[in-house]
């Protein structure tokens, strides 16, 4: 009941954060660490379909010849790389909206918020699909979608602390000088809202690269050649139960990414946030239609 | 307390009526020419005007909505572009298959997610908690496409022990007529009886709905472990252990009950999750859904099909929502205070 | 008079820290015995032990509690559930948090009498007479924690601890939570179910004047030891041990009984 966990949480920190870097590297090496980086390509191999994993093929060939393992390193380049993307994007579309939502409250504050809680009415997936749809094919349509759909949960949160912030004395003594109403923000608003935005965004990248893959899976993200998990799944679907490697491998790679920021985000809330002392992870946030008071 | 229900229905049917816009937006500001888009790939440059002058395409943007606005209202949703049906009667049609899956997903969510959760809370920081806590974070991290793939080859194909594909055996309906009363073929089976249909409709949804389960019952087990646990802090569970109830059932009848507001206010949230989850799913065990109906519609951008799509789903979304807070306005005794 | 409860060399412990160290303590039957002390000095923990619940937070516990001579240190864990409650009770020290906030007070109290082996009719009459024992309404059992005041929780606190039949209340600064005339109230109250009901309380308190008033005898605790115990007069009039008299002295100088300080 009363047993301490913050050795515990800082051990988790540090580990998620290592593997963190090392997947980062692995994304920038890419090249340097795989047999096949021209596998990633429009290269193929066809005297070396369907091979099952092996000392050469350690992940095994997809029904092209291509080495799944040089597929998945290089997929860290296109999903996680989109969520990282349409995190920070969404996060600064996010915060300027909520920080002048909240700073300024009023007629202001209403209506963006009203606008967000339209965006928010809309599931993730689905308003993600729909802009998709109508955007043009491809990774950069995928990533504008997934940015447009994302940046009202950052508004939220940012306006939520602003607005808590903006009402205390230092602020007001900020005003009261006649500082400058982008300064005041800057400077005395802005860095409040630093700590659960860090926690949000870092589980949020796992929630977007589901959402990506998800998206590629239904061909409305990445496009062939892409090595893309997502799309690397659904290439494999006509010949999953016979050849299970070929789509196995990327979906434990998109499994393994979310988690570690899900646990990411738990982590860094329990050593950054003491209040909260449970870990509730990715929760859906905020419901149509439900006002909050302030 | 009616205040408080009429506030609520009034900012829902306003934030209906942004959903309303923001599809509009989507399906004629944001495609460079929606009049190729609503007519389809194959269309000529005539047949855009045409479409064009019927859409209103013409007019000012107020009034474009004004429009847009009113057909919504009067089901006039437009013809898909791919069915060239009307798409309201396409979405009605499939929805209740698509509801059916996404129910069992939630029951089957409740029915492991508490139990876990409790199991949790109760042996907190111990290896059960830790069991519960690794699976919660991989169920919440699992791609539903993937693991849908992944069951479907080890319980159907290859152990055969669940049909592969479909929403139930055509032979046992031509066998067993179904009446329609709900629309969801399991409900209707054993709502008039008819057995061998509702076995059949059943097998057919075990994986489908269990793969759907998987994120509702990774965020249920969470939710309710950690409320429970921040519940055992509370004074009136020491009371309750004093007056000599077992941990078991102090546990599940006592620390429980505080929780279950917010255990219905995020199967709401879920909800609306699993229901997009579950297209992903549908696609791949070939289960008739809207799943199925926003993949292909997307595939071939039939602007009518994913408009409609997303405006009924957000609007089942926002009632879901709407119904869960009126609910719980009237069961939590404590509301009467606000 | 018999003797309900009688702890002998009790220690309880948070790792190597021992928190509660008593050589010995005795309460009869139907008498009123203060504990007394500054907040941290272990009186709290010793009632939570006297009921068998310390080990929910963490503590180990050695030594002897017997209960109308039986054994509760090292009892098993069913046999100590069947005692709480039915022989011995909690009386909380905060009434506003000590019930279940979505349960009615009835619900809570029909629950743990059905627990305890009563028929559903059984179970109701029993409420209600308990209640009329409290001097409460029978429809206040129909009311959530949050519609009660203090007091009246506090009294159905009682009300579940007689309708159970424990022979033994375990009052955790029952009145430090409550106002002053309603603290005389619920002191008034216990004072009167050991004269007409015969339990016994074990009354713990920071505030020597709320239990010389009420109490048979007192003992006082410093830092989980006893430092003296005896009848209440005596122990309040001529004390024996320095701390008696420096607690005596602060509770003087602080005046009677206004703006308590809550212990803990």
């Amino acid at each position: 009941m009363t047993t301490d966990r913050r050795p515990v949480t800082h051990t988790a920190l540090a580990v998620c954060a290592g593997v963190f870097v090392l997947l980062a590297a692995a994304a920038l090496a890419a090249p340097l660490l795989v047999p096949h980086p021209e596998h990633a390509g429009t290269a193929t191999d066809s005297s070396a379909r369907l091979l099952a994993p092996s000392a050469t093929y350690w992940m095994g060939t997809d029904n092209l010849g291509r080495d799944v393992f040089s597929r998945v390193v290089y997929g860290l380049r296109t999903g996680p790389a989109i969520a990282v993307l349409v995190v920070s994007s969404a996060v600064v579309v996010g915060t300027a909206v909520g920080l002048v939502a909240g700073y300024f409250g009023g007629w202001v504050d209403e209506i963006l918020m009203r606008l967000t809680d339209v965006f928010l009415a809309v599931p993730a997936l689905l308003l993600a699909l729909a802009l998709a749809a109508v955007l043009p094919r491809g990774v950069v349509g995928l990533t504008i979608a997934l940015a447009l759909t994302w940046w009202p949960w950052y508004a939220r949160l940012v306006r939520g602390e602003a607005a808590s912030v903006a009402g205390r004395r230092h602020v007001e003594a900020c005003r009261a000088l006649g500082l400058g109403h982008c300064r005041i923000m800057l400077r005395h608003v802005l860095p409040g809202t630093t700590t659960p935005l860090l926690v949000q965004a870092s589980t949020d990248i796992g929630g977007v690269i589901l959402v990506a893959s998800g998206l590629s899976f239904l061909g409305l993200g990445a496009q062939a050649p892409t090595a893309d998990w997502g799309l690397m799944v659904q290439e494999s679907q006509n010949h999953f139960a016979t050849h299970w490697w070929v789509g196995t491998f990327p979906g434990l790679a998109i499994m393994g990414v979310a988690a570690l920021s899900y646990l990411t985000g738990d982590a860094l809330r329990d050593r950054l946030d003491p209040r909260s002392t449970s870990p509730r992870g990715r929760m859906p946030r905020r419901r149509p239609g439900t006002t909050e008071a302030g | 307390m009616l205040s408080y229900a009429a506030r609520r229905i009034g900012l829902s049917a306003l934030v209906a009526f942004g959903v309303v816009v923001l599809t509009f937006v989507i399906a004629r500001v944001v495609p460079g020419d929606p009049a190729a888009g609503w007519a389809g790939p194959r269309a000529g440059p005539a047949e855009r005007d045409r479409v064009r002058a019927e859409l209103g395409l013409d007019l000012p943007l107020p009034q474009q909505i004004g429009g847009y606005l009113g057909g919504v209202l009067r089901g006039d949703w437009g013809i898909s572009v791919r069915t060239h049906r009307p798409v309201l009667d396409d979405l009605l049609a499939l929805l209740p298959n698509t509801l059916q899956l996404v129910l069992a997903g939630l029951l089957i969510g409740l029915l492991v997610g508490v139990p876990a959760g409790l199991v949790a809370a109760r042996w907190a920081h111990r290896s059960p908690d830790l069991l519960v806590r690794t699976g919660a974070v991989l169920g919440g991290s699992v791609p539903v496409f993937w693991l849908a793939l992944l069951m479907q080859m080890f319980f159907a194909t290859r152990m055969g022990l669940l049909p592969v594909a479909g929403s139930y055996d055509p032979a046992v309906l031509a066998a067993n007529p179904l009446v329609r009363i709900t629309g969801m073929p399991l409900l209707d089976a054993l709502l008039t009886g008819n057995l061998p249909m509702a076995a059949s409709v059943f097998d057919h949804l075990v994986l489908p709905a269990l793969v759907v389960a998987a994120y509702p019952v990774a965020v249920i087990t969470r939710l309710v472990r950690a409320g429970v646990l921040d519940t055992l802090g509370e004074t009136h569970v020491q009371m309750t252990r004093a007056l000599g109830f077992p941990e078991r059932t102090v546990l599940a009848r006592f620390a429980l009950r505080p929780n279950w507001n917010p255990v219905l206010q995020t199967c709401a949230l879920i909800f609306g999750y699993s229901l997009v989850n579950s297209f992903l799913v549908e696609a791949i065990f070939a289960y008739p859904g809207l799943g199925g109906y926003a993949a292909a519609s997307a595939d071939v951008v039939d602007l009518p099909a994913i408009v409609g799509v997303t405006l009924l789903v957000a609007l089942l979304y926002i009632a879901a929502n709407l119904l869960v807070d009126l609910l719980q306005a009237a069961l939590d005794p404590r509301m009467g205070l606000r | 008079m018999a003797v309900l409860l009688s702890v002998r060399d009790l220690t309880v412990s948070f790792g190597t820290r021992a928190v509660v160290d008593l050589a010995r303590l005795d309460l009869a039957e139907g008498e009123i015995l203060g504990l007394a002390g500054e907040s941290g000095a272990g009186k709290s923990l010793t009632g939570l032990t006297v009921l068998g619940l310390s080990e929910y937070a963490g503590a180990r516990v050695t030594g002897s509690v017997v209960l109308a001579g039986e054994e509760l240190v090292g009892a098993r864990r069913r046999r100590l559930q069947q005692l709480r409650g039915s022989t011995m009770a909690l009386i909380p020290q905060s009434p506003a948090g000590a019930f279940n906030p979505v349960l009615t007070v009835g619900t809570t109290m029909l629950r743990a009498l059905r627990l305890h082996g009563d028929s559903r009719g059984r179970a109701r009459q029993r409420a209600a007479e308990a209640m009329a024992k409290v001097r409460l309404e029978t429809a206040h059992l129909r009311r959530y924690p949050h519609q009660l005041s203090g007091g009246q929780l506090q009294r159905v606190a009682i009300a579940l601890a007689l309708a159970l039949g424990a022979r033994l209340l375990v009052a955790d600064e029952p009145t430090s939570a409550l106002d002053v005339t309603v603290q005389a109230e619920i002191c008034a109250l216990l004072g009167a179910l050991r004269d007409s009901e015969g339990v016994a309380v074990l009354f713990i308190s920071h505030d020597l004047a709320v239990l010389g008033a009420l109490c048979d005898r007192i003992a006082v605790m410093r830092a989980g030891r006893l430092v003296e115990q005896g009848p209440a007069p005596e122990l309040l009039t001529a004390p024996r041990a320095d701390y008696t008299r420096e607690l005596l002295a602060a509770a003087l100088r602080l005046g009677s009984g206004e703006e308590e300080a809550d212990g803990a």
